[in-house]
């Protein structure tokens, strides 16, 4: 009889000894694209792997998660659950959600099946097959979380064609397209690292948090369930960066290089979520401030880099300013989103003086200063019938694609703009730290599909804003001033009746 | 400990963690976790429970089954953690451990 | 905040989402159609990737065959992630548990003769087998074109990594477990009779038309090794009491008639494209006629297991029912086969 193995020893029996090297192809022709970005491995065999999920496992709890989720989401539709929200406001974040963020869980679906086919290590190929049907499932829980505010409320209808086209939604898009397009171990570092481990509580975790204090049940309840997915990610992504940074000392430099690059794209990505988390949720689980200050500084800088230290690494290029716009970012987005909001798909308001109070609390160096003087203009027009919107369109940044909103570090009544000539053309970025990432290939973004340029060059379905708008896919009621929308109505008529005591 | 600074931030002392899903399981866990962890600390925000210690989390089976009255394989902790701060150093048929390489 | 529920009906302003009304009109959607209609991106991509400039990260180029609408074949076992997972735990636990038995019996101290040899020649090898077939489908999966298609090859890979896996399962039943796994390595790269079917799996991982991948794949290979295999040669183990395999081996059928109907499916809406089906048709039988004779040719030699046990097996006729049974699914499809296996007499 044979021996009953522990789960060390099964995982290893499962996963290791089973590749091996081609013999009737040549190697590099089976395996091409882990060497030209100038990576050097050693011995895969140093891969470890602390999750040792096999397939058999993986079946099981996996469908024990989704028979758990769906139960859930079964009963929010039944009992007509959209109702507890805190307030249809909120649901505009979660639109923000749908089609800025599930479109990117689907990118890395695709992707993890590219790094599980090219990188020869067997620990890497089970673990980033794994992740990649783990993205397919956040894809599609998303996509039916969701599916019961569709039937109720405006802005959910197009995801992908929205992500596809709508300016401020090239932001996400562009960003993981960089990811996917660089080869095999810049994405890991990318995506298993910066996105994964050194960003993700800082975008997931307040998210799931704002979504529980605002009564939103389904992403809630999916975010807790996708995140215990994202444990393993995590794993896979501090995993990475160790064995890369093991293997040779010439790959510290270009992880470096890397490491400075994706932080700040991801961390220019994030400020859509600063500007959520401070605007769009009417129930507030704590400031951008605050969750940068825990899950970046604290949890980061304080846990993880001094680690990555005795590799020779240093903190990403851009910390340090990332630090002083922490009193800044949220407002200066929110406000661009609040003055071009006649073309997004999503509603924007002025904040309620109780919420603009909160901020005063919360950022007492910026926003009585710069950002309430904004809300009270806004609000005098209001108070007259109008409704302030941007009457044009705004310059991007070339490489974050993000409107050029971003004040000097060390001045926030200041716009920072850089640029670069590149090949006889100028280019426009929004910080140093864009121009940087420019510079370092330039090749790569100019190419970029910048959304503004785009519907001037007319390819954006016209040369008027309701061509544009109809080409984006925006329907009556997802763009605009939430007071007085669909959403704000439907909400203000199906609690009418609410008992009061 | 002294202060560091990293990036115009200066450092306080690390810490590591679990956070667990907030479920009627999940809390008889963290139970079996803070016997086997005394300095551990417990706090809730909606929907999560964290776990945080300076040193290490140390997840042990035997004490967990002590507290659900069942048996429990280590691997059923896939379903209620949520996020954790740290590194896995093992995960066996025994128990499960947190800590930061460098500590 | 509660909300009292009933007096009021609220009526939804849509039905499903707009990809799906537009397609199927105002009706309600299915979580399988939520989930992978439309989803996959389809324009305006920002660069070019740096390990293949001539293609966009999607690109229905990347396959010679193609469907006017590539949402035209959905999989007729509707599986998303979620379903998915719970198909493949049933069938998990229920070879589970009969591994279980297997062991509680002891059936495997006693299966006579020399079964560890033979296992060592056929099934320890599979388990290399199955993982290069991880290493084709990843390679489908991330480039086939929509989240129809993608999606079943996505599945198809983890089945092979979870196919590799069980046969691991097995083995670790086994004394010497270790030394088996290392020799069964040893066997799949230097053994004669396995090197034209290692030599198989290599090759096709350079085909770089993903649909001709899954037609080897997946219309080819698998099939006739599994028929001669895990059909054919059960019988055999049976006739010789090794009993306790057979649970293997049925799992394997059960999952090659499973993959089966989606790679049936998928070349269906290729050959019925209003557009492309008549140039569908011409490549996907140049495929066929192309790679038939090499896959025939790595499996036959699979011949020398028959031998092996103390009643033999008459390979000859099982090789003729197992490539009878590739014919018949292609007949099916109405496909030319173009088997070097002589018709069976009478």
């Amino acid at each position: 009889m044979a021996k009953k193995l522990g789960l060390r020893e099964t995982y290893a029996a499962m996963t290791r000894g089973v590749n091996w090297t081609p013999s009737y192809v040549k190697e590099e022709e089976a395996f091409p694209y882990h060497q030209f970005e100038g990576i050097k491995i050693h011995d895969w065999d140093k891969w470890e792997d602390p999750f040792r999920m096999t397939v058999d496992n993986y079946w099981k709890y996996q469908a024990e998660k989704d028979r758990r989720l769906y139960a859930v989401l079964d009963s929010f539709s039944q009992n007509q659950g959209h109702l507890n929200i805190s307030d249809a406001r909120y649901l505009n974040a979660i639109k923000i959600f749908l089609q800025g963020v599930t479109p990117l869980e689907y990118m890395a679906h695709r992707h993890f099946m590219f790094i599980s086919r090219y990188i020869p290590g067997p620990g890497t190929r089970m673990a980033a097959l794994c992740q990649s049907i783990d993205e397919l499932r956040h894809t599609q829980i998303e996509i039916h979380s969701m599916s019961p505010y569709n039937k109720y409320y405006s802005g959910f209808h197009s995801m992908r064609q929205m992500h596809d086209r709508v300016w401020y939604l090239s932001v996400p898009k562009s960003y993981f397209d960089d990811a996917v397009t660089a080869g095999p171990f810049e994405f890991l570092t990318a995506i298993s690292f910066s996105f994964e481990y050194l960003l993700t509580n800082l975008l997931f975790v307040p998210f799931m948090s704002g979504a529980a204090y605002n009564g939103d049940l389904p992403t809630t309840t999916f975010g807790f369930s996708a995140q215990s997915d994202e444990s393993r990610h995590m794993t896979l992504g501090l995993q990475v960066i160790k064995f890369l940074l093991e293997q040779d000392e010439a790959n510290v430099p270009i992880v470096q290089r890397w490491l400075d690059k994706w932080f700040w794209r991801g961390y220019r990505l994030n400020a859509l979520v600063a500007a959520m988390m401070d605007y769009m949720l009417p129930k507030k689980v704590m400031s951008w401030k605050e969750a940068f200050e825990l899950y970046f500084e604290q949890q980061m800088l304080d846990g993880l880099f001094p680690d990555l230290a005795r590799y020779g690494i240093k903190p990403p290029m851009g910390v340090e300013q990332a630090i002083k716009e922490k009193e800044k970012i949220s407002h200066e987005v929110y406000w661009t989103l609040y003055s071009f909001g006649f073309a997004a798909a999503f509603n924007t308001w002025i904040p309620t003086a109780s919420e603009q109070d909160w901020m005063t609390q919360k950022y007492p160096e910026t926003f009585d200063k710069y950002y309430r003087p904004h809300f009270e203009k806004a609000q005098k027009i209001a108070d007259q019938g109008g409704r302030f919107f941007m009457l044009g369109l705004p310059q991007l940044c070339q490489v974050c694609q993000i409107p050029m909103l971003f004040t000097e570090p060390d001045d926030p009544g200041k716009i920072c703009f850089r640029s670069t000539t590149y090949q006889g053309e100028k280019y426009h970025f929004c910080s140093d730290g864009c121009k940087q990432i420019f510079e370092w290939e330039p090749q790569k973004y100019v190419q970029s599909w910048l959304p503004v340029h785009e519907i001037y060059k007319g390819n954006c379905g016209g040369p008027t804003v309701p061509e544009v708008l109809a080409w984006y896919g925006i329907q009556p009621g997802d763009n605009g001033e939430y007071q007085g929308s669909v959403d704000q109505q439907n909400w203000a008529n199906w609690h009418k009746d609410l008992a009061t005591v | 400990m002294s202060a560091t600074t990293i990036a115009g931030h200066t450092a306080k002392e690390r810490f590591i963690g679990v956070d667990l899903q907030d479920n009627e399981e999940a809390r008889r866990i963290v139970r079996a976790i803070v016997r086997d962890n005394p300095e551990a600390k417990v706090s809730q925000i909606p929907g999560l429970i964290k776990v945080t210690c300076h040193h290490q989390l140390d997840i042990k089976r035997a004490t967990v089954e002590q507290e659900l009255h069942h048996e429990w394989d280590t691997q059923e902790f896939n379903l209620i953690i949520i996020s954790y701060v740290g590194d896995i150093q093992e995960w066996d048929d025994d128990h499960i451990l947190v800590k930061w390489n460098t500590d | 905040m509660s909300y009292d529920l009933s007096p009021q009906v609220i009526e939804q302003r849509r039905l499903a989402y707009d990809e799906l009304t537009r397609r199927f009109g105002q009706r309600e959607a299915t979580r399988y159609e939520e989930g992978t209609i439309g989803v996959q991106h389809q324009e305006n991509f920002h660069y070019r990737p740096m390990w293949n400039p001539d293609v966009e990260i999607y690109d229905p180029s990347m396959t010679r065959l193609k469907l006017t609408d590539w949402y035209s074949f959905l999989d007729p076992r509707q599986y998303y992630y979620a379903t998915y997972n719970q198909a493949r735990n049933k069938t998990m636990e229920n070879l589970e548990s009969q591994l279980a038995y297997v062991s509680e019996k002891g059936m495997l101290d006693k299966i006579a003769g020399d079964w560890h040899n033979i296992f060592l020649a056929y099934l320890l090898p599979l388990r290399h087998y199955e993982y290069g077939g991880v290493t084709t489908m990843t390679y489908v999966a991330r480039f086939a074109y929509g989240t129809s298609i993608e999606q079943c090859a996505s599945f198809n890979a983890f089945d092979k990594m979870g196919n590799s896996q069980i046969i691991t399962k097995f083995a670790l039943m086994l004394p010497n477990a270790d030394q088996l796994l290392a020799d069964g390595k040893k066997a799949w790269l230097e053994d004669a009779h396995l090197q034209p079917l290692r030599s198989m799996v290599e090759h096709s991982w350079l085909i770089t038309d993903w649909a001709e991948a899954i037609i080897v794949q997946n219309l080819l290979l698998d099939p006739l090794l599994y028929n001669l295999l895990y059909q054919e040669f059960d019988r055999v183990a049976l006739d010789n009491g090794a009993l306790a395999v057979t649970f293997v081996h049925k799992y394997m059928s059960d999952w090659l008639k499973d993959n089966l109907r989606w790679t049936n499916a998928l070349v269906e809406a290729f050959l019925n494209d209003e557009q492309h089906g008549e140039a569908n048709r011409q490549a996907i039988q140049q495929i066929l006629d192309g790679w038939r004779p090499k896959v025939e040719e790595s499996v036959r030699p699979l011949a020398a297991i028959f031998e092996m046990p103390r009643i033999k097996g008459n390979f000859e006729a099982s090789w003729q029912q197992a490539a009878q049974n590739v014919d018949q699914n292609l007949e099916r499809l109405g496909l030319n086969t173009a088997s070097e296996a002589p018709a069976m007499a009478g």
